[in-house]
């Protein structure tokens, strides 16, 4: 079959076609001179006469050129201009959306922006019937496929359960570059929460240090595990508690060369927070946490030190970030680009007791990856919509009514993001972490569920091949 | 690293907030200490024809770190600028930091003073019988003092009204504070048990008085002593000091030659408030306020209102015993910060990254002895280098509270001078605001120990990950925060660099700014001081605070 070539309103299988420009009757795309080529990439080099070489800071693609060689025809010249203007029409649109379908199976779509024609020349014939010319449409970098829909998943808010502990995995995700998502709640809300949202999309993200309960670490000062509490996350004795018999700053709970085994995907950076659990409200009770190598020797890293918030729900802390290895890290062996792997550090949780009488309940410490992309997300108090959004290509994240298959913009209380939100990228796993009710004044129960829809926008630099 | 920048930029007002990274032709953003996040600047294009949402006067800039979600810079727009040409419509944004909050309040501030010309003859005062004069201490011409004499042949009485004469201090309670410490020295020219050297306080400068420290009249030398939660309590919500001598006992006698009293040595220190603004009732016994007193009161008092207090940092090692510190003019918190850092140099202050609760965490605290960065020369680094800012000897000069011009002159060794055989005066000009010797003389030391090594005054650009030892982790070039020292590799190396603690200034330096290029992906630290040029030297004259000099007292 022809290739197809056509401006059309969106990014779908069935969409309105604008204008087709391959029809062979009116409209016809010449080989010479077309060229849809990948988009250039923009670096940053830095150099100086100090080393041999240069750095490359950053890198970025730039907009991409697509250049169309086209001819117009029509039994008059009146019906030659009459397509011409339909065709400038289409190229004046601020923006536009360019189909090409290359004798694939699928079409890529091109985002354009606002463009002219290079040159209009007539084809030898002086009558006005046929013409030639020439367009380079500027586009966004990416040509995007298809949306791909993943099927639902449900989301725990505890993280030792058995299925989707506080992530999912995503993989065969189609495309050559990583590719923005749209993720929407079917049930559950993230009414007036801080929700945290992060990524790990490179290795084995079963090797990422992602939970370390506090029952599985060396009971510090004062500390001993308890029996099981629902409230708490994990089976048999599931938390520690700490007396505070000795209410100075003390070691509480510990743990050596964690996780045990050495591997490259334990290499990171990762946000830890802690769920704590205070038995009186005003009591005033400051934790922190120290990091060193195995052993518990030096270097130790003391991170500052959080004062609980009041209440006697457990609560998420945020304790600070670590980076595992500690300390200086080569990454790979010399220029060989073999990985070394990471050795767990000991992981120390200190806390102290300033004023009071109560008790500290430690649930767990979770290490979230902060190497990729997190986003923290604040929600407002709005009981209305039904969905909240996390849209990464338009850098947002709102609330939302679904009505029937279609999604309709609430537009109520305002959010806001710091971070970024989750784009997929093909060829590995990617593993989405989804930490609900962070900072949230009525405690963060594990009892808490997500029902989750994502989908993505393969993105390509060049077109699409047919099953990925 | 060779992606995109991971930062995002958030603007929010109270119409909305929306992320703009991708919108935006390019981003800067700068952060010093003292002060913290200080500007930035980017453009976006928007239409000029209407007033878009995120874009408005004091509107939230965040900067963010799309890989950890943390904070990197934050501030607020100012005036936008708008611009119409062959580029399109621009929206030409700068945005002001934290550090600027310090400086959206004046107010009238003592915390402790000495001025004896404060001290004014009040109404109190029988008249015609009494008299007040300022004059030196009858054994020390340098020491300020103020005779209370009854007239000498005058009828004064024990009874009511009592002969008075008194002087009064209303400095604290035009300053909307209240009393926390009153002391004087005194002696008379006689003893007499029939009359009393008496400190009074109350509530306004015509509130009932309330006799918070008394003595009989004496020749020897003695002192008043009053304060809150001290032996001689001083009642609350007092605010006005008297200091007078009257006549207890006795009925009417004719005053003699010796019917005086000479008090010198004045000091009052007014109520502070902790961090929550509750007010510190005990702990007044000396005559001089620490820094981290002072910083903690302008917190608890609301001065610095954009402070979180349940996060603020302020570090309590600091030494300087600030015996005067009066503004009843008005002053900024930016300017107070700015006097403590003077008798302070090791320290500096700095409001970072906002709360939940919308305010800003704040920090006063020392630099660190312990370098935080490790990172090369690879990037670039440039050093002009400067004996400039070498000094072996300090002049400061005040005035007194007689309105007298003083001077001091400290001096301190400084091996490449004394090779040189120079000898390098640096001017220290306290104006009105040093009430003491010793006040003059701490100015004097801290500005030599500043001066004792050669500032680099130098740049170094980084352009990749770096250590970050506090944390044991590699960071990033936008990462990077003032307020630390970094140890530079590839400086004229050293066998005993690896063992540097503190500042050198050949490997060690401090890091007094960052300013981050997003077109480049590179950090341009300021290390040492900041670098010699024009915009730096304009900024600095810009900040430069008159100080007041009191006029000369007969």
């Amino acid at each position: 079959m022809p290739s197809s070539l056509r401006f059309v309103d969106q990014i779908s299988a069935t969409p309105a076609i604008r204008l087709e420009l391959n029809d062979l009757t009116v409209w016809r795309l010449h080989v010479d001179g077309t060229e849809f080529p990948p988009p250039p990439l923009r670096r940053a080099v830095a150099s100086t006469l100090l080393a041999d070489g240069a750095q490359i800071p950053a890198s970025a693609y730039d907009l991409r050129t697509v250049r169309l060689v086209l001819s117009v025809a029509g039994a008059t010249a009146d019906a030659v201009a009459a397509s011409l203007q339909t065709l400038f029409r289409e190229l004046d649109r601020p923006v536009n959306i360019l189909s090409w379908q290359q004798e694939t199976t699928n079409p890529v779509f091109f985002r354009t922006f606002r463009t002219a024609a290079d040159k209009v020349q007539d084809l030898g014939f002086t009558d006005g019937r046929r013409k030639l010319l020439a367009v380079d449409v500027l586009a966004e970098p990416f040509a995007l496929g298809l949306p791909e829909t993943l099927a639902q998943v449900t989301v725990s808010g505890d993280p030792a359960a058995a299925t989707n502990p506080m992530y999912w995995d995503v993989s065969g995700i189609k495309g050559d570059v990583a590719a923005p998502t749209r993720i929407y709640t079917t049930t559950g809300a993230f009414l007036n929460e801080t929700v945290i949202v992060a990524m790990r999309r490179r290795g084995d993200p079963a090797e990422v240090p992602f939970l370390l309960q506090a029952e599985a670490m060396d009971q510090g000062t004062d500390t001993t595990t308890q029996a099981n509490d629902a409230a708490m996350s994990g089976s048999g004795n599931n938390y520690s508690r700490c007396t505070f018999a000795t209410a100075t700053l003390a070691t509480r709970l510990d743990k050596d060369n964690w996780p045990v085994t050495p591997s490259v995907g334990a290499r990171g950076t990762y946000r830890v927070y802690g769920r704590f659990r205070k038995s009186v409200s005003g009591d005033t009770i400051k934790v922190n946490l120290r990091l060193g190598n195995i052993g518990g020797g030096v270097p130790v890293y003391t991170m500052a030190a959080v004062t609980l918030p009041s209440g006697t729900t457990a609560k998420m802390v945020d304790l600070g970030m670590i980076r595992i290895p500690v300390g200086s890290d080569p990454v790979n062996d010399g220029p060989s680009g073999t990985p070394l792997k990471a050795v767990g550090p000991w992981v120390e949780l200190q806390a102290e007791r300033t004023a009071g009488t109560g008790n500290l309940d430690i649930d767990y410490l979770l290490f979230i990856p902060a190497d990729d992309r997190l986003a923290v997300l604040k929600f407002g108090n709005d009981s209305v919509p039904n969905r909240y959004v996390l849209d990464s290509f338009n850098d947002l994240a709102y609330p939302a009514l679904l009505s029937g298959s279609e999604m309709r913009v609430d537009g109520s209380a305002d959010s806001f993001t710091l971070g970024d939100l989750p784009t997929v990228a093909p060829g590995v796993t990617n593993r989405i972490y989804l930490i609900r009710a962070v900072d949230s004044p009525t405690g963060s129960p594990v009892s808490l569920t997500t029902d989750l829809v994502l989908t993505y926008w393969p993105a390509y630099l060049h077109i699409r091949p047919a099953s990925t | 690293m060779s992606l995109p920048v991971p930062l995002s930029v958030l603007l929010s007002t109270d119409r909305g907030s929306l992320r703009v990274t991708r919108a935006l032709r390019g981003l800067t953003f700068r952060s010093a200490v003292p002060g913290g996040f200080a500007s930035a600047a980017f453009s976006l294009d928007r239409p000029l024809s209407i007033s878009p949402d995120e874009i408005a006067y004091y509107a939230t800039v965040k900067v963010s770190d799309a890989r950890h979600g943390r904070v990197i810079w934050e501030g607020r727009l100012e005036d936008p600028g708008r611009s119409s040409g062959s580029d399109g419509q621009v929206w030409e944004l700068a945005a002001v930091g934290s550090a600027a909050h310090p400086r959206d309040k004046t107010v009238p501030r003592t915390w402790v003073d000495q001025d004896m010309s404060r001290l004014r003859r009040s109404g109190f005062s029988t008249p015609r019988t009494s008299r007040a004069d300022s004059t030196d201490l009858d054994s020390d011409n340098d020491t300020p003092a103020v005779d209370l004499t009854f007239a000498e042949g005058s009828t004064i009485t024990s009874v009511a009204p009592a002969s008075v004469v008194d002087v009064m201090y209303r400095t604290i309670h035009d300053c909307g504070q209240l009393l926390g410490r009153v002391r004087v020295d005194v002696k008379n020219g006689q003893a007499d048990s029939n009359r009393q050297n008496r400190i009074m306080t109350r509530i306004g400068p015509n509130g009932s008085g309330v006799a918070a420290a008394t003595a009989v009249w004496s020749t020897v030398a003695g002192s008043l002593t009053c304060s809150r939660g001290g032996g001689n309590d001083i009642t609350s919500g007092h605010d006005v000091a008297n200091i007078r001598v009257q006549v207890t006992a006795g009925g009417s006698v004719t005053a003699g030659v010796n019917a005086w009293g000479e008090f010198w040595g004045f000091v009052v220190r007014s109520l502070l408030k902790d961090v929550n603004g509750n007010d510190i009732l005990t702990g007044y016994s000396a005559d001089y306020v620490t820094t981290a007193e002072v910083v903690t009161d302008m917190i608890g008092r609301g001065d610095l209102y954009l402070v979180d207090p349940s996060t603020a940092t302020i570090d309590t090692s600091g030494t300087a015993q600030v015996d005067e510190l009066a503004f009843p003019t008005g002053v900024t918190p930016a300017e107070v910060l700015e006097t403590l850092m003077v008798y302070e140099a090791a320290f500096y202050w700095a409001l970072w990254e906002s709360q939940p609760n919308g305010k800003y965490r704040f920090e006063w605290k020392p630099w660190p002895t312990v370098p935080r960065y490790d990172a090369d020369v690879s990037g670039g680094f440039n050093s002009p280098g400067s004996a400039k800012g070498l000094y072996n000897q300090a002049l400061v000069s005040w005035v007194d509270w007689r309105g007298r011009e003083r001077t001091t002159t400290r001096t301190t060794t400084v091996a490449e001078l004394s090779a040189a055989g120079l000898t390098r005066t640096i001017f220290v000009d306290l104006g009105s605001e040093a009430n003491s010797l010793a006040a003059a003389q701490r100015a004097g030391d801290q500005a030599l120990a500043e001066h004792a090594v050669a500032p680099n005054a130098g740049t170094l650009t980084v352009t990749k990950p770096i250590l970050d030892r506090s944390a044991g982790r590699t960071i990033m070039p936008w990462e990077i925060l003032p307020g630390n020292l970094i140890r530079v590799r590839g400086v004229l190396p050293r066998v005993d660099s690896l063992n540097v603690t503190a500042r050198d200034g050949v490997s060690v330096f401090r890091v007094t700014a960052v300013e981050f290029d997003a077109s480049t992906a590179s950090a341009h630290l300021e290390l040492d001081s900041h670098p010699l040029n024009v915009a730096q030297a304009l900024a600095t004259l810009a900040r430069r605070r008159t100080r007041p000099r009191r006029a000369g007292a007969t």
